[in-house]
């Protein structure tokens, strides 16, 4: 049973500040309606429990290390200080300072985007999962400990609250207990942005103590800008991988393939999520027949990153975000091709066309678009033949948080979904009052300790209800239905959540990119290129 | 060909190389090593080992290309083919799942677990 807990409550030392109980959480629509068929959430090691910082709720996400003495902890606690003072001037956060200000001073605490947090409503209101619970702590912080008279006027003035190591461990955490999706910020009536507070966070805890979740840092953008792509693959072993699939993509579909790579003066530089190369093989598969029959020049760059497209700087760290995305454009402007093509890959998306125009100027500012348009414009062109009664099976769309909502691509994706698709429908809310699938800002890669269970448990779980709902018409699992999901790192999630619940089984559901469908109507295409049998 | 003991480590990291000869050495096995794909082949061909141990990110030439040419070489194609990789764990159902190739013998994620390695190695070997 949940306790109320407050914001003052954060700095109190304790073993938990808040446990979940499975029966607290938002219900289930059939056949995932009993609690004692889903699978939880495994406990903590005691290892764990007595290594790292542990006391915010029964997940971890980072796995900070206790601090061994005291001198230690006050370290870490000036450090935390001195970074979010440095987030508050122009010349150390130039990037995403004006909305911070606005976000630091003007909150009514009314709530409203409360309710439409996926994750305080999946968690059952857990009080620590609202929007702005993390936001209040940082609040009370900035007015207490960074304002001239703020340990007197701060805390009259806006609460008070203790500074010390559980506050900022916890306070760690907490900004891992958030997707980022921004759906918080949407409908704010006055346009506080609980989301950025969050990322703002997360970029003192990295860029000035040190510490993020390895899945993001070590084993992601250090990794990605050391060998090329998060996931270890350098040039040699993704071109001979693309073979293979280019060699699949004939055998299946009858089009011979060959993937161009560092094609000078090419139209196309398309980058991909390189994941979506071992996890999917089947998407950047049907890029390629798709590109190569309506006579796109396109190429594929093997220079370091720029045939991996994530950027998870976007959700921790601002240089390396940079650093990515300067790696993105060199090997575009290298190539001297007209324009940078983004596959499906929501917060590639918003990496390198939105966040990234602070960072790319001069002869860097090369176009960026999105893959949606660019399949929106190929379909609609005539030059390849379609059928859409092949695609005659139930199909609904995911919106990916960064390309959606978070940047306004809405239709392009729709209008090929409408077109191809006979059985389309929404699901609600769809669009940019989506959900997240509950993967977003990274979580769909961090599986450590027992945080996968949390996160299909409480931050996915709002996302199984709507597509479960999407084909109530359709319950049965001897029904084949489709999800489309054009996003690799919404896949990850998907595809755990799937397996998590069974989803496939009972439902009789797949999940999918976008330009699978475009191919599977192919009216060249002899064989299904959708196969319901072999969902990975 | 080689009696039975001799295995072929294939990884660019000296450091993992000296790592993995070692550790098949103080368990009785004899081994050679080469530090990209094409040296990794061409050693393959010569010495006809027992077992080859093979990464996959490598420079010159990947281990991808390696495990292929393994394969549609005869007198190399039936060596038993432990994958020692740093990439992430999608990989192992991306190459178990291509039809050109049949799937290695064993699979290992860096950091390996050495007593599940040797367990493996035994196996294959005998």
């Amino acid at each position: 049973m949940k306790s109320r807990v407050k914001i003052e409550d954060i700095s109190k030392p304790s073993k938990k500040l808040t446990h979940l109980d499975i029966d607290d959480l938002m219900p289930l629509p059939p056949p995932y309606d009993k609690i004692e068929e889903q699978p939880g959430w495994k406990a903590l090691s005691e290892d764990a429990l007595e290594n790292l910082e542990t006391s915010l709720d029964d997940t971890i996400a980072i796995g900070i290390p206790k601090p061994k003495t005291q001198e230690e902890e006050k370290e870490l606690v000036k450090k935390f200080l001195s970074g979010l003072e440095k987030l508050l001037t122009r010349e150390n956060n130039w990037t995403f300072l004006q909305p911070l200000l606005l976000s630091l001073e003007h909150c009514a605490k009314c709530q409203t985007c409360t309710k439409a947090c996926p994750i305080y409503e999946a968690s059952g209101k857990q009080d620590i999962y609202r929007p702005t619970y993390r936001s209040e702590v940082w609040r009370r912080i900035v007015h207490k400990y960074l304002k001239p008279g703020g340990k007197f006027f701060g805390r009259l003035s806006h609460g008070d609250i203790d500074l010390n190591w559980t506050t900022v461990a916890r306070l760690m955490e907490l900004s891992y207990r958030c997707t980022l999706c921004r759906r918080c910020a949407q409908t704010c009536p006055i346009g506080i942005d609980n989301g950025l507070i969050t990322h703002e966070l997360r970029k003192v805890f990295s860029q000035e103590m040190g510490i993020a979740p390895k899945e993001l840092h070590e084993k992601g953008s250090v990794l990605q800008l050391e060998v090329g792509s998060s996931t270890g693959m350098n040039a040699e072993v993704v071109k001979d991988n693309i073979e293979f699939i280019d060699e699949d993509m004939k055998d299946l579909t009858g089009i011979e393939v060959h993937t161009p790579w560092d094609k000078e003066g090419a139209d196309v530089l398309l980058i991909h999520n390189a994941g979506e190369i071992l996890a999917w093989p089947e998407n950047p598969g049907a890029f390629a027949i798709v590109l190569e029959k309506a006579g796109i020049s396109w190429t594929l760059s093997s220079d370091i990153a720029a045939y991996d497209g994530i950027n998870y700087g976007l959700w921790y760290d601002d240089f390396q975000l940079g650093r990515v995305a300067i790696k993105h454009a060199e090997a575009a402007k290298k190539l001297g091709v007209n324009r940078i093509v983004v596959a499906e890959c929501g917060h590639a998306h918003k990496a390198l066309t939105v966040i990234a125009d602070r960072v790319l100027t001069g002869d860097f500012n090369i176009p960026r678009v999105s893959a949606m348009t660019l399949l929106e414009d190929i379909v609609f062109s005539g030059k390849i033949k379609f059928d859409p009664s092949k695609n005659d099976f139930p199909v609904t769309l995911h919106d990916p948080c960064n390309m959606v909502r978070l940047m306004g691509i809405v239709e392009p994706q729709r209008r090929i979904l409408r077109y191809l698709c006979p059985q389309f429908r929404e699901m609600e809310p769809h669009g940019v009052d989506n959900y997240c699938c509950g993967g977003g800002s990274g979580f769909a890669i961090m599986s450590g300790h027992n945080f996968q269970d949390w996160r299909l448990a409480v931050s996915g779980r709002m996302k199984l209800k709507q597509v479960i709902e999407a084909f109530d018409d359709h319950p049965e699992p001897e029904t084949k239905k489709y999800l489309c999901a054009p996003c690799s790192n919404c896949k990850g999630q998907l595809r755990d959540l799937f397996r998590y619940y069974g989803v496939q089984e009972k439902s009789g559901i797949i999940y999918g990119g976008l330009v699978e469908l475009i191919v599977n109507a192919m009216v060249d295409i002899k064989q299904p290129f959708i196969n319901f049998d072999e969902m990975q | 060909m080689s009696d039975g003991k001799l295995i072929l480590v294939v990884d660019d990291e000296e450091d993992v190389v000296s790592y993995l000869t070692s550790l098949l050495e103080d368990n009785g096995y004899e081994t050679i090593s080469a530090l990209d794909g094409a040296e990794g082949f061409k050693l393959a061909r010569e010495k006809k080992p027992a077992l080859i141990t093979l990464d996959i990110t490598m420079p010159e030439e990947s281990g991808v290309r390696m495990f292929r040419n393994l394969q549609q070489t005869e007198e190399t194609s039936k060596i038993p083919v432990i994958i020692v990789t740093g990439v992430s764990s999608d990989f192992k159902q991306f190459i178990e799942s291509r039809r050109q190739v049949h799937p290695p013998e064993a699979y290992f994620e860096k950091p390996i677990d050495k007593d599940e390695f040797l367990k493996k190695v035994k196996e294959l070997v005998s």
